[in-house]
């Protein structure tokens, strides 16, 4: 037999990187990742801990029962406020939302606006929000006369839902077979039967999805709700010049008040808008999920 | 086509052309009414870090053109710098937390728990910026008070801006850890999201040479999807920069007093137009809503630029955990 | 008769995933500076085999490994998996250069392993492209991006990249399959050379390569070794069914 020579065994006095410090430095390093995460789930705890705990203890019917001007009374105008404005928000964002969703899905027969208004809309959504207040302000409030309003604050909070409920829709609109659509157009229907047949139907879920999550963040927004809502001790008279109240500025301004029963307000408030969140975004994943 | 399908076509692309003429609107307006400030204050609205409302009692003064209350000066250096400081801050204390535990998620914990790990990252960035303030107000501010910072002061009294006096809690620090608990979120999405996208012969390859598990995130990181994080830690740093109402209640959010450490209260971009605009509606000459108005162009400019460039450079979008691609 | 030494062997090497067995019970020796062959057609189990030999499969949860191998004698499990890779390489079925220069490709192993001073990676580094029989067609720009190369060029790449860990055992998972017949042919001839200074552990559907590389030949059915044996002839006088259609349909 020829006699072989191992590339392996003569190992030609390579000096190995010793393995014993590798595999420490490895563990080390799952050790510090774990400590990381765990740092992060004890901070989470810690957040949700003391709100729900502060929440719980001062909740009562009276406080989610009554209007309040955040240091006496109760919740109840800010509570429903809350949903108010939301809603308006949605008025102004999910219909333009998907109907903009639609036109980018089918953009690639239209050109390249939809490549345009979808960075565009990105970009929207990284405007300051306070930002979108003092737009607000300056132009719904003042310059178009709206006053603090549920008009000028939906509108507003719809400034910062259009994107994500467009690109969301956008991107569940995608997942619908394209043979799908050119099937139905092949066999003569047209664009408004799409829409109502296709891909509101495949991609609906989706689109309740991104619904839900914008209706999360809206809930949990303040800063641009500072100089267009306004505050109102009592429910808003109209949809203008009638200011709104909301949690968010409960929990803002009743934690800042040297008054205990502020406290309470605010605890209780963050323990409505915590519970609120997770629950829409839990949702949001689960309808998401079950889409997709 | 029917004129039915005409319109309802026209309609589609208008609605998608919405973000667009919004986010120009924006842009336009606001800086419409900056005109009157950047025509009072010039360069001088950088430079200085007074912000004074003026003398009320006495006539206005015109200067350039427009009125102004008398003796007002509005300078933006020191939310400039507040905004700077806590962003960096919180890039600081993010960064290393961010990829140790997107590491962890990805290469050592088990799949099973790796989804719970997600949602719960997820569920992390979707919390209200005045919860994270709240928490910040109640938990954060008393344990810098009376634990962190004298510990901290004791320890590195040498390094400078870590001597001086500890007021209560509120300042830099505050907003830097705020900051950093409300940015990891979106760091971590986009590291983990792309050690996803990394394709198994890549990872394979690497691990068959022999690399550990470390090894092969540090690749990742640093080398392989190194695009990813910058963008990541970019986009994180967008956030931090436009974050208005945590900063707002855990900065102090002071006007006039320059920091002298750490423990210094402060003050940023995002959360001075927040604290500053109801006195200025009492401004008759309108100057204290104009400067507001070019506080919040340069805000805007500064925050959406680093948001495009991270969005660039990571090749997708992450919002509050939400991936867009 | 050719006196035949293990470097490696499984005893009773089983894997499952959930409820679905993937390979049971294997025992084969694989045989010093030979080209050991597994053959077998696709969804056999081969990539899992050769997954288990480096304890690559380890990397799934889903994978549940019993039974033992041995390398040089000694139990898989009693290396670290660091060593263990380091002398047990391996190549991909698809190329997988990583985006660097055909440098750094082939200097990583090194880097990641070995304590080497720059001139002497340039050495190993040339000398490992050699070995892989790229040298010539790399060797005016060692630094171009791996991408630029061909596939088959590519995939010999991913050997040199292996070898430079001076390996005791390489394995190639079907490492012609993407490739077209010439350069299949050039990895072919190189297994043969190989062998001089490795041993080589080659998984293919592919018989004919087989005939031309293999010195010992194990054949792959739904997760059992069914026939084992010196080069590849002895598989056509087998009477199993299995064997039949697999090599009808390999010969058609």
């Amino acid at each position: 037999m020829k006699n072989l020579t191992d590339a392996g065994e003569q190992d030609s006095g390579i000096r190995w990187k010793s393995s014993t410090l590798r595999n420490a430095k490895n563990s080390l390093a799952g050790i510090a990742g774990y400590l990381a995460l765990l740092a992060m789930l004890a901070i989470m705890v810690s957040i949700f801990g003391y709100i729900i705990q502060g929440g719980a203890t001062h909740i009562t019917l009276k406080i989610i029962t009554t209007n309040g001007n955040t240091t006496t009374g109760g919740i109840l105008n800010a509570i429903i406020g809350t949903w108010l404005l939301v809603g308006t928000g949605l008025l102004f964002s999910v219909p333009p939302g998907v109907l903009g969703a639609l036109y980018n899905v089918q953009s690639t027969s239209h050109g390249g606006i939809a490549s345009v208004t979808r960075l565009f809309t990105d970009i929207l959504t990284s405007v300051p929000s306070i930002v979108i207040g003092l737009f607000g302000y300056l132009i719904l409030v003042i310059r178009l006369g709206m006053g603090f309003s549920l008009l000028a604050g939906g509108m507003a909070l719809g400034i910062m839902m259009l994107p994500y409920v467009m690109r969301i829709s956008e991107i569940s609109m995608r997942n619908v077979p394209a043979e799908q659509v050119n099937n139905a157009y092949a066999l003569g229907a047209d664009t408004i039967n799409v829409a109502y047949r296709i891909y509101l139907p495949q991609a609906g879920a989706g689109i309740i999805s991104g619904i839900l999550l914008a209706i999360g963040i809206a809930a949990g927004e303040t800063a641009q709700l500072l100089y267009t809502a306004g505050w109102n001790n009592a429910l808003p008279s109209g949809l203008l010049k009638s200011p709104v109240a909301y949690l968010t500025y409960v929990v803002w301004y009743g934690i800042n008040q040297p008054s205990a029963y502020a406290h309470q307000l605010a605890f209780v408030s963050a323990f409505i808008l915590i519970i609120m969140v997770t629950a829409l975004i839990f949702i949001s994943k689960f309808i998401g999920r079950k889409g997709a | 086509m029917d004129t039915k399908n005409k319109f309802f076509n026209f309609l589609t692309l208008l609605m998608s052309l919405l973000p667009v003429f919004i986010l120009v609107s924006i842009f336009a307006f606001v800086f419409y009414y900056s005109i009157p400030a950047i025509r009072y204050m010039g360069v001088r609205f950088f430079t200085t870090y007074l912000w004074y409302p003026g003398i009320e009692s006495r006539p206005p003064i015109h200067i350039n053109g427009v009125t102004a209350p008398y003796a007002s000066s509005y300078g933006i250096l020191l939310f400039l710098t507040g905004t700077l400081i806590s962003s960096a801050l919180a890039i600081v204390i993010a960064l290393p937390l961010s990829f140790l535990s997107s590491m962890a998620v990805e290469l050592y914990v088990p799949s099973g728990i790796k989804k719970f790990l997600i949602s719960m990252i997820e569920l992390f960035a979707g919390i209200p910026s005045v919860i994270y303030g709240l928490w910040g107000i109640i938990v954060l501010e008393p344990l810098l008070f009376h634990d962190i910072e004298p510990w901290m002061r004791d320890v590195l009294s040498t390094v400078p801006g870590f001597a001086g006096e500890i007021y209560s809690g509120a300042g830099i620090l505050a907003s830097g850890v705020i900051l950093a608990f409300m940015i990891i979120p979106i760091i971590v999405s986009v590291m983990v999201n792309s050690f996803d996208t990394v394709p198994a012969e890549i990872k394979h390859g690497i691990v068959t040479l022999g690399a550990t598990k470390w090894e092969l995130g540090k690749y990742l990181i640093t080398d392989y999807s190194r695009m990813s994080t910058y963008g990541g830690t970019l986009l994180g740093l967008g956030r931090a920069l436009g974050e208005t109402m945590a900063v707002l209640m855990v900065s102090g959010a002071v006007v006039n007093v320059l920091p002298s450490s750490f423990y210094s209260a402060i003050n940023t971009m995002a959360a001075a137009v927040a604290s500053l605009l109801d006195s200025a509606f009492f401004d008759a000459t309108g100057m204290s809503i104009s400067a507001l108005s070019e506080l919040s162009l340069v805000l805007m400019i500064i925050s959406l630029s680093v948001n495009v460039l991270g969005r660039r450079i990571a090749g997708r979008s992450v919002l509050r955990g939400e991936e867009f691609d | 008769m050719i006196h035949l030494e293990n470097i490696m062997e499984t005893r009773k090497l089983s894997v499952k995933a959930g409820q679905k067995t993937i390979l049971d019970n294997i025992d084969i020796n694989i045989y010093r500076h030979r080209v050991n062959t597994i053959v077998g057609p696709s969804g056999g189990g081969k990539s899992t085999f050769l997954k288990c030999l480096n304890r690559l499969v380890d990397l799934d949860s889903n994978y549940h490994v019993s039974g033992d191998i041995f390398l040089e004698g000694k139990n898989i499990r009693e290396y670290s998996e660091i060593e263990l890779r380091r002398r047990v390489g391996m190549v991909f079925q698809r190329p997988n250069p990583f985006p660097m220069s055909v440098y750094d490709n082939v200097a990583f192993g090194l880097r990641l392993q070995g304590k080497v001073k720059q001139h002497e990676m340039d050495s190993m580094v040339k000398d490992s492209l050699r070995e892989a029989g790229l040298f010539d067609e790399v060797n005016d720009n060692l630094n171009r991006p791996a991408s630029t190369l061909s596939g088959g060029q590519q995939q010999r790449l991913c050997i040199a990249r292996a070898l430079i860990l001076k390996p005791s055992v390489l394995m190639l998972d079907e490492p012609t399959s993407s490739l077209d017949p010439v350069a299949k042919g050039r990895i072919e001839e190189l297994m043969i050379q190989l062998r001089e200074r490795y041993t080589v552990i080659l998984v293919t559907h592919d018989i004919t390569q087989a005939r031309k590389v293999s010195d010992h030949t194990s054949m792959l059915f739904n997760g059992k070794i069914i026939a084992s044996g010196e080069g590849v002839d002895f598989l056509e006088s087998s009477s199993s069914d299995a064997m039949k259609a697999f090599l009808g349909d390999a010969t058609v």
